[in-house]
């Protein structure tokens, strides 16, 4: 027997028709990753645009050159302020003609950093902190007001904008335009769904890929792949930890701490890149994700710098170092190790890493653009690795399906051989019994026609014809009883009875002896072989011989019936001698006759029993309603 | 091969005038002698050979053919389907060693409507020619079961079922006979005298004939025997 051999291993042809399905998926995501360089969002057409403002920088930040002065908008100020936030305020000019216009007008600022209220004449117009406070990562909106008619007046008009930013976060106010609603409304409206709903939906994006991950590490916990995938999903939601803030405010104080919790995934990506590579993962990496996050918060709590310190200074320099290694290995595998997969890990990460770079640029001021990307870049490489999981289950599938289409063809095989093999057995088992059967049969012919042979032969040299006759009658009838033995079926007894019966009933009508026979009565009797029925056949031919050998009878009565157990019963009798005075008068031939009988009856799982009555003998074969199995 | 003519010009009128074929010379002997002894018919000839026996049957009317069934140049279901075709109202009676149950039925099947072991003592002979004559047949509880394990069996077309062509009495004769009862047991268990059995049991074979008879009169035409 052949050892189940499972598939070979997959190898690069496996793959080779998927590889432009892979390209595309990674060209997907490059051009994804690339939006903002591609697609510039609406601008306002025909709006006066207002890009002076008179500055008052907020009362901690008036030192040296920042003094109450004109700046040109886009103006921004450095972050780094209390996480209650301070208000630097811009006062804006525009001129309107005589005849107020009939439409109303609006204000609109496309960018601005973190919150700002609007005020026209003293009176507060609009405030978009009343809608979110613009915490963490979140940094950037857009603004759209209506100004109200009574308040405007033909010629200058002075609108004040104080711009409130709180933690690292810089401050920033882009260029202000004055205009219709007609103007300016799909420009805001472009606007709010890039830096309002886009932000959730990866947040959204991110919630159900955690639950799915988190879903495959439940019914895989001891896979370290799934678990990584997951931990890394669920750590990233952190990041969300500002806009949560406006649901529960203490959350907002509790930045800092949060921050440092989420660097506990900086270095997973690089864990799951050297599992997807199929690289070990050392155990010092695998401790990161508790060293990483768990310095910085003992530095906190044992009060060596206030968390925030510790946040920008330690957490945030771990967290691109795991980016950067990440980074460093996405190359390696890629490039150097040709895996293809990696690609999907590489471009995302290659994003982040320059998402963190801008980030950190714009906090430290270099960069004017206050947005932070990384909000953008980081569910891109979740989704990278997503992909990469996906593909995984994909190819287990493939896998698991070749393997099933071979296992049930091997199965098949073992099935097919195996019903070949019973078959072969059966034939054989039956032919073997059909052959005992023969010998047996074979046996009991030659026991008896050579005996009635022989008698001939001898009766033939002293001339005796009418014992030739005789003999030569018996044996062909001693013949018919085992060829007819040979054709009795299952429950065909009754017609092995029948046929002997017929050729019994002239015999004894030659010799003038009544025949009395009935096996109506009797109850069937299954599992009949041909050895069953000669020897019922034979208990039969022995016990008539007896009755005309030691009668003299005139009358025999054969009975087939039930007892009251239900066994069968058939019964001989004769009106001769008793029993005991036919034992005395031919004791050696009748004993061996009736041993012979019993031991006939024995092979039938019957008994046999010789009564003496008053006028005759009568015996009794007892035989069970199902005979005994033929055994080898 | 050695065969007699026991043809007379002046028979009396309405004796059964009987056509025997045994190639075994001694067995035929032996039957000639028994038939000659038999009052109520004529030995017409005792043949040996299947085309002897055809000659004879002929040349002129045969009202019971006792047939062998091997014979040297043929089997004696040919005889049978011959004598058949050329007088439906003449009876065959096959004669064999061992009463073999197939052969017998397909016998019956070619039109035998009777049956006689080797070894039967004169009287055996005499009175199952004398039943068959009378109209009845006899059957033993072998053949029975042979005859109904075919009653569902598909015939060659176009009859029904033998099953179909039967009566329900004929049935019920089949299956008692079938399970071991004399005709006397069967008989007080259906109501009829036990003398009708046989009676019952010739309708039966006749019907099995009838059955058969496209078969039969294709293999006779293909033997060459029958002209169609």
């Amino acid at each position: 027997m052949n050892a189940i051999t499972l598939p070979a291993p997959l190898d690069r042809t496996d793959f080779a028709p998927r590889q432009p399905g892979w390209w595309l998926l990674s060209l997907l995501m490059l051009a994804l990753g690339l939006l903002p360089f591609w697609l510039s969002l609406p601008e306002p057409k025909g709006t006066l645009v207002i890009t002076e403002a008179a500055h008052h920088p907020p009362e901690m930040l008036q030192s040296g050159a920042r003094e109450a002065g004109t700046v040109a908008l886009p103006h921004r100020w450095y972050g780094f302020v209390d996480i209650q936030g301070v208000v630097g305020s811009y006062e804006v000019s525009f001129e309107l003609p005589a005849g107020l216009p009939d439409e109303p007008l609006y204000v609109y600022i496309p960018l601005l950093s973190q919150n700002v209220s609007v005020w026209l004449q003293d009176h507060e117009l609009f405030n978009t902190e009343r809608r979110s406070q613009q915490l963490g990562l979140s940094s950037g909106i857009t603004m759209l007001a209506q100004l109200p008619t009574s308040q405007l007046r033909a010629g200058t008009n002075v609108l004040q904008l104080r711009l409130k930013t709180r933690g690292v976060m810089p401050g920033y106010l882009s260029e202000v335009h004055i205009g219709t609603l007609g103007q300016m409304a799909t420009p805001y409206r472009a606007r709010v769904f890039v830096f309002e709903h886009l932000r959730l939906m990866a947040l959204a994006c991110q919630l159900l890929l955690t639950t799915a991950a988190l879903v495959i590490w439940m019914y895989r916990p001891r896979e370290l792949f799934f678990g990584l995938l997951a931990s890394l999903l669920a750590i990233s939601l952190l990041g969300y930890s500002g806009q949560f803030a406006d649901f529960y405010p203490p959350l907002a104080t509790a930045l800092p701490w949060t921050y440092i919790l989420g660097t506990a995934s900086s270095f997973m990506p690089l864990m799951l890149l050297l599992l997807i590579n199929g690289t070990h993962v050392p155990r010092w990496l695998r401790y990161m994700p508790f060293v990483v996050p768990g310095v910085p918060m003992l530095l906190a709590a044992i009060g060596v710098a206030p968390p925030q310190v510790l946040a920008v200074w330690v957490s945030a320099p771990l967290n691109i170092l795991g980016m950067l290694s990440a980074l460093a290995a996405a190359c390696w595998i890629t490039l150097v190790r040709r895996k293809s997969e990696a690609y999907l890990m590489l471009i995302p990460l290659l994003m982040s890493v320059g998402a963190v770079m801008h980030d950190l640029l714009s906090v430290a001021g270099v960069v004017r653009d206050p947005i932070q990307m990384l909000i953008y870049y980081r569910p891109l490489e979740l989704l990278g690795l997503t992909i990469i999981l996906m593909r995984r289950f994909g190819q287990s599938l493939r896998h698991l399906d070749r393997a099933n289409v071979h296992l049930r063809e091997q199965l098949e095989q073992r099935e097919a051989k195996l019903s070949q093999l019973y078959a072969e057995e059966q034939r054989r088992s039956a032919r073997q019994v059909r052959s005992e059967e023969r010998r047996r049969l074979t046996v009991d012919l030659h026991d008896g026609l050579s005996g009635h042979l022989a008698s001939i032969i001898a009766l033939a040299e002293r001339e005796q014809t009418r014992a030739i006759e005789d003999t030569a009658r018996e044996a062909l009838d001693d013949l018919r009883v085992v060829i007819h033995s040979l054709n009795v079926g299952d429950s065909e007894l009754g017609v092995a009875l029948a046929t002997y019966r017929d050729r019994l009933a002239s015999q004894l009508k030659r010799v003038g002896i009544a025949l009395d026979w009935s096996h109506v009565r009797m109850p069937d009797i299954s599992n009949v072989t041909p050895t069953h029925a000669l020897n019922v056949l034979r208990i039969l031919q022995e016990a008539i011989t007896n009755a005309r050998k030691h009668g003299p009878a005139t009358l025999i009565r054969v009975r087939g019936q039930a007892d009251p157990t239900g066994a069968a019963l058939l019964s001989v009798e004769n009106d001769g001698v008793s029993f005991n005075s036919a034992d005395k008068a031919d004791g050696v031939n009748t004993g061996a006759g009736l041993a012979n009988m019993r031991w006939r009856a024995a092979q039938l799982g019957g008994s046999l029993r010789v009564e003496p009555l008053a006028t005759g003998t009568r015996v009794v074969l007892t035989l069970p309603t199902r005979l005994p199995d033929s055994h080898l | 091969m050695p065969s007699s003519s026991f043809a007379a010009s002046a028979e009396p009128p309405g004796l059964c005038r009987v056509l025997l074929i045994e190639d075994d010379a001694p067995l035929r002997e032996r039957f000639a002698r028994l038939l000659q002894a038999w009052p109520g018919g004529q030995l017409v000839a005792a043949c040996a050979t299947l085309a002897e026996a055809i000659r004879h049957l002929q040349g002129g009317q045969i009202d019971l053919l006792v047939t062998d069934l091997k014979l040297p140049d043929g089997h004696g279901t040919q005889a049978i389907r011959l004598l058949r075709s050329l007088n439906p109202d003449a009876d065959a009676m096959v004669i064999s060693v061992l009463a073999d149950d197939e052969t017998v039925v397909r016998a019956i099947e070619a039109g035998a409507a009777g049956y006689l072991l080797k070894d039967a003592d004169s009287f055996e002979l005499v009175e199952a020619v004398e039943e068959l004559r009378a109209g009845r047949s006899p059957i033993s509880s072998s053949i029975a079961r042979v005859i109904v394990r075919r009653l569902n069996e598909p015939p060659p077309l176009p009859q029904p079922p033998l099953g179909k062509a039967l009566t329900p009495r004929e049935i019920e004769i089949l299956w008692g006979i079938a399970k071991g009862l004399t005709y006397a047991e069967l008989g007080e268990q259906l109501g009829i005298s036990k003398q009708t059995v046989p009676v019952h049991v010739k309708s039966i074979y006749r019907k099995l004939e009838a059955n058969n008879r496209s078969e039969a009169v294709f293999e006779a035409s293909r033997r060459g025997l029958l002209k169609l």
